[in-house]
């Protein structure tokens, strides 16, 4: 037996070699562990971009406020970690960021009821958000429709735009997702009601995407959507906002918004149920919902801010990005109906999408 | 032009779509880490350092990469170990319900890898180990262990009989037997076992993003994290590192191999 | 003799238990399996039955198991899983089947070993978003075809069963050839050229007499890329676009947007099921049952 163990030692030990320079930093990293006396607390987000744009907002500043307490970002959020921590009893996530789908009384089980006696916007989310019990919002995003200037001889004028394939031509971008916008746009630009859209007309909305069934390309996550534009493989791409303001601004891309209609949709923050740090999550959480913090997250993302106090403050240099600008065309998405007919709708659509 | 090379060149045209599915994902990975745009886009423009830079001073990739290599090395060992003993006992071993052991040993190489995770996450933070690394080495080990398991089982098959024959008629005990004669026979399928467990380990995505905690992802958890949120050349300049790297390892192992096939 | 009919496909024979000596009960050599055994129903086979509990629970197992036939979304996925599995398991033989003849009759195997190692070492996920690139509207393939003025419209290559067969394939090549080589390099090269020298074409001899003896490795290569391909997700989600859904990502979706874990160990069981359901039809051909029944009826 003696020979393999070596053999593979010595490859590990080569391997180990080559990566010298990494390792040693690695492990100086490794090294670090808490202070005694200090309160870690461990927020889960997205990650990426997003999750170094709540850093510098808020977890830097909190950190250095209240040097007794550190954060530990974690990431991806996976809602069915959550509910796996919480069924286990081992609960490692403090604060949750989640999107509007999470957080309802279907979920009560799974989290802390948020302490609105440290939080002090419970009552008073940006417009179109949906605070309950168990979150707070943190962020408003939206899902709009982007395009390429450059692909069109005449631009494009309005969402209704992106289901006319002949003065418009090109690709269209969807997210494959049931709750990802493409049902509510369809229905918008159908003629419904932005106040009459929920309940939605699933099958209405099927046929109406029908019509353009062959442009569609139907994208699988979010980056994804934002690739296909920036590839040209699509001229015309339903996605969150930010995903288009990063082609104008990160590339240089001639992106723009139509903003005549957009579907509002929150981030929220929560506190799984047996968090052994709940008192400090709820301080967290407070700070970052403050109106006197809350926009700060503006200067880094284009994102509106979640408490209503909050939104005079946001960075008026990206005001043109914000969904909370766009307010008056905004249709809030509609968290408690998706709550309650995700599933079914989902089976729907899929249903419908692999035909 | 000969028989014989007409063959030879019928074999070797016939080999080439294989050999272009198996080096494509890289032809494109290389140029595309030195591209100047901020995008995964073809083709790449410009030239420029800066993802490899990015990816040199984050933290977060070099700490995946280091426990990704510590993790890979110590559940391949453990799968290793335990692979090539358990070959020698179903191929050699008689005892009852050895049917129901083989089932119970190969099961992990045909359960869906989905259905995993969650079972992983509740199974072992009964016991602690979610988020420790010991927890990411057992389960990349029970994932790996069944490949392991088939490698040297094909070689076990090989070894001729009467070599052993040999040594116990010349007097070598039993034990020394196994380790001076039959051991270095199976070696090829012990090493191959030993890489297959490594990779195993390496990729694993799922069961990963269950068992992690902030200080402990790996490499392809930080990986599909980056990747959910931002497709940007930097996972290019990543693996383009990991290429160099494994190109690194196969010439080692070439060289291993060689001075094995000298001194055999 | 657990993996012969996988790597090679017959049953090998008895190298231990002389004729005529009683076979005994229990021998020394049993004992090396339990180390390995308990270790895998610890690390593996406790979290499979917390999976299979689960699969109980919710509205009840009639509900949870029957979901995946009654919904139309999960039959079509089920459907296209297979089909999937299918065609990669083709395309990787078809494939895969020259390279490992060229590297059994090779002198320079490392080399060509050395290009099924290195995509191995890569992770799955940067190949596949590569393949995104090379099969794209605006990637490698479809840019150089249109430069060249040989297509005007860019083929559609992804977001088809044709994207995640090619992407699927290239991943699992390595998985078909590898036993395909060990058998090849097991067949006696004097058999073929036995066959020759009695006035055999070389395309016959090698048609009938170096493909038959290697059917082995093909039966195994078979089983060994279909059942994984059976349980990709990330892959098909990403190159697989809308028509070519999988089991696996609705149990996906189940349990990350759903929170339905229930429904999703049931789906997931199923899958399991259908898995060994293939594999015990695969058995009546390469007597799969050395495999996983130790030659038990």
């Amino acid at each position: 037996m003696n020979r393999t163990p070596r053999s593979s030692r010595r490859r590990a030990t080569a391997a180990l070699t080559g990566l010298a320079l990494l390792s040693s930093l690695a492990l100086s990293a490794c090294g670090a562990s808490p202070a005694s006396g200090k309160t870690t607390l461990t927020f889960a987000s997205f990650g990426g971009a997003y999750s170094e744009a709540q850093k510098k907002a808020w977890v830097d500043a909190y950190t250095k406020a209240n040097p007794d307490v550190k954060i530990v970002m974690d990431s991806p959020v996976d809602q069915a970690k959550i509910k796996a921590m919480v069924e286990s009893g081992n609960v490692t996530w403090d604060v949750v960021d989640v999107n509007g789908d999470f957080g309802l009384d279907s979920h009560k089980a799974l989290l802390e009821p948020i302490d609105c006696t440290v939080v002090t916007t419970c009552d008073a989310p940006s417009p179109g958000m949906t605070n309950s019990k168990y979150r707070v919002a943190e962020n408003v995003t939206t899902f709009a429709v982007g395009y390429d200037a450059d692909r069109f001889e005449t631009e494009p004028t309005s969402y209704k735009d992106f289901f006319d394939v002949d003065t418009y031509p090109g690709k269209r971008g969807l997210w494959k997702l049931a709750s990802g916008g493409a049902l509510e746009l369809a229905l918008l630009a159908d003629g419904v009601a932005p106040d009459k859209l929920y309940p939605l007309d699933v099958d209405r909305a099927l046929k109406k995407l029908k019509t353009i069934e062959d442009n569609i390309i139907w994208y699988d996550s979010p980056p994804q959507g934002e690739d296909i534009l920036a590839s040209g493989e699509a001229t015309m791409v339903l996605n969150f906002a930010a995903r288009p303001y990063d082609l104008a601004t990160r590339l240089k891309k001639p992106t723009k918004i139509l903003w005549d209609a957009h579907i509002d949709l929150g981030s929220y923050l929560v506190v799984p149920k047996g968090s052994k740090h709940a008192d400090e999550a709820m301080k967290f959480i407070a700070w970052v919902t403050d109106p006197a913090h809350n926009a700060e997250i503006t200067k880094h993302y284009p994102l509106g801010p979640g408490s209503a106090a909050a939104l005079p403050k946001a960075d008026k240099s990206k005001a043109e990005w914000l969904a909370t600008s766009h307010a008056d065309t905004g249709v809030g998405q509609d968290d408690q109906y998706w709550d309650q007919n995700f599933g079914s709708v989902n089976d729907k659509f899929q249903a419908w999408l692999t035909k | 032009m000969s028989t014989r090379a007409r063959r030879r060149a019928l074999q070797l045209t016939l080999a080439i779509p294989a050999a272009f599915l198996l080096v494509a994902p890289t032809l494109v990975v290389v140029p595309m880490s030195f591209t100047e745009s901020p995008i995964l886009s073809f083709p790449p423009k410009g030239f420029s350092t800066q993802w490899y830079e990015a990816v040199a001073s984050s933290d977060a990739w070099q700490m995946a990469t280091w426990h990704s290599l510590v993790i890979a090395v110590l559940s391949s060992m453990v799968a290793t170990v335990l692979g090539t003993l358990t070959a020698f006992g179903l191929a050699r071993g008689i005892f009852p319900g050895k049917s129901v052991a083989q089932a119970i040993l190969l099961s992990p190489a045909i359960v869906p890898i989905v259905l995993i995770g969650i079972g992983t996450f509740f199974a072992y933070s009964r016991v602690g180990l979610v988020g420790t690394m010991a927890g990411l080495v057992i389960a990349h080990a029970a994932l790996a262990l069944p490949l392991v398991l088939i490698t040297v089982t094909a070689t076990i098959e090989t070894i001729d009989p009467s070599i052993e024959l040999a040594a116990a008629n010349l007097g070598a005990s039993p034990v020394r037997t196994f380790l001076q004669v039959t051991l270095p026979v199976i070696r090829p399928g012990v090493i191959a076992g030993a890489l297959l467990a490594f990779v195993t380990s390496w990729d694993e995505l799922v069961v990963s993003l269950f068992l992690t905690q902030p200080l402990l992802h790996t490499l392809p958890v930080e990986m599909w994290s980056s990747v959910r949120e931002q497709l940007d050349p930097g996972v290019a300049a990543v693996s383009t590192l990991l290429v160099a790297l494994s190109t690194v390892g196969l010439v080692m192992t070439f060289f291993l191999r060689l001075r094995q096939q000298r001194s055999a | 003799m657990v993996d012969q009919v996988v790597l090679t496909g017959h049953r090998p024979a008895t190298s231990v238990g002389r004729p005529g000596l009683r076979r005994p009960r229990v021998n020394g050599w049993a004992l090396l399996v339990l180390p390995g055994l308990i270790f895998t129903l610890i690390a593996f086979g406790w979290p499979l039955a917390e999976v299979l509990v689960r699969s109980f629970g919710g509205e009840g197992a009639a509900h949870n198991y029957s979901v995946t036939f009654t919904t139309p979304a999960y039959r079509s996925a089920l459907v296209s899983t297979l089909l999937t599995s299918a065609a990669v398991t083709v395309s990787c033989l078809v494939i895969g089947y020259p390279y490992a003849y060229l590297m059994a009759m090779s002198r320079r195997t490392e080399l060509l070993l050395a290009l099924i190692l290195l995509p191995i070492w890569t992770s799955f996920l940067v190949r596949t978003y590569a393949w995104q690139i090379w099969l794209q509207d605006t990637g490698v393939i479809n840019t150089t075809l249109q430069k060249l003025g040989i297509i005007d419209d860019p083929l559609e290559l992804i977001r088809n069963r044709l994207g995640v067969t090619i992407g699927m394939t290239g991943i699992l090549l390595p998985f078909a050839i590898l036993p395909l080589y060990t058998v090849m390099r097991r067949i006696d090269r004097e058999l073929v050229r036995a066959a020759e020298n009695l006035g055999a074409r070389p395309s016959v001899a090698f048609r009938r007499v170096f493909v038959p003896l290697s059917l082995p490795g093909v039966y195994s290569a078979a089983l060994l890329v279909f059942v994984l391909a059976l349980g990709f997700y990330i892959a098909p989600a990403i190159l697989g676009g809308t028509s070519s859904p999988t089991l696996s990502t609705v149990i996906v979706d189940k349990v990350q947007r759903e929170l339905d874990f229930h429904t999703a160990s049931a789906i997931g069981i199923t899958l399991l099921a259908v898995a060994i359901v293939v594999l015990t039809l695969g058995s009546r051909v390469v007597r799969i049952r050395d495999v996983f029944g130790g030659g038990a009826p």
